[in-house]
């Protein structure tokens, strides 16, 4: 059996977004940003962790290129970059269509040896 | 096309270069007109307020509307030198007074033919993180003060 290959151009960047997305916290930093750009105070409320502990979070995030930090004049705010994210999403398509094309030639098989049963 | 020429000569301090394609004149007049102040120093934020007391001595006082809230800085002009020099101190007004911190700002025009070159030093910045962040604000005033000058 042939698996699907994996993303060979960035295997490091993805392993580093997967991990970053291991993480409650760090999910739901991401989906708050996926609204728009947040200070870290305004993508961190409610979340009952230290503010230390978020400025982790925040890091791994950045390090995994899935969130940028810019800063203006005293401001500072967290962007989501698509990049990471794309290599990501692209990732579980592939693997998406590999597994849909196996289930249908699975289906097919499966409808053919079924009509043959009848036949006989 | 020209770009603004960024260094960082310590944690605390930036230069940011620009030639102009304008005279010294009118660059000079630019950052003391409230007109034209209000015109390329939104950068990316709206200015809801401007006031500025032209003369050595004077204060000004800029209030910008961001997503983070409404921010004022103000300062007084120590030096200001027709066509070739304005140094004055740049503070945030801030909610907790032990938090107020002086920084410097010195603005020097060179004439080069019909352009101006643009030397804007800023000094004495908190920390690293906020040499960053007044480098990146300064850059997009330099590029609106561009925009506005070479346009008209």
């Amino acid at each position: 059996m042939i698996l699907p290959q994996g993303d060979t151009r960035s295997p490091e960047r993805l392993d580093s977004v997967f991990s970053a997305l291991a993480d409650p916290t760090r999910r739901l930093i991401v989906e708050r940003l996926a609204r728009g750009p947040l200070t870290i105070s305004e993508a961190a409320a409610g979340i009952p962790i230290s503010q230390p502990a978020i400025s982790k979070h925040v890091k791994i995030l950045e390090q995994s290129g899935l969130v940028r930090r810019e800063v203006t004049w005293r401001a500072h705010h967290l962007h989501l970059s698509s990049d990471a994210m794309k290599s990501a999403s692209s990732w579980i398509e592939r693997q998406r269509k590999y597994w849909n094309a196996a289930l249908d030639r699975l289906d097919s098989y499966l409808t053919e040896t079924s009509e043959k049963e009848i036949k006989e | 096309m020209t770009i603004n020429e960024l260094t960082k000569p310590s944690e605390t301090s930036l230069v940011l270069r620009r030639t102009l394609n304008a005279s010294v004149d009118r660059v000079f007049n630019a950052w003391l007109t409230p007109d034209a102040m209000r015109v390329f120093m939104p950068g990316d934020h709206k200015v809801l307020d401007l006031s500025v007391d032209p003369r050595p001595g004077g204060a000004y006082r800029i209030t910008w509307d961001t997503p983070d809230g409404v921010m004022t800085v103000g300062g007084v002009y120590r030096e200001i030198v027709k066509n070739e020099r304005i140094v004055c101190t740049w503070t945030w007004k801030e909610d907790e007074p032990s938090e107020v911190h002086e920084s410097l700002l010195t603005l020097e025009f060179h004439p080069l033919g019909t352009k101006t070159e643009l030397v804007l030093t800023h000094t004495n910045l908190r920390s690293e993180q906020s040499r960053d962040g007044h480098a990146a604000g300064w850059s997009t005033i330099v590029d609106k003060l561009g925009d506005l000058l070479e346009r008209g």
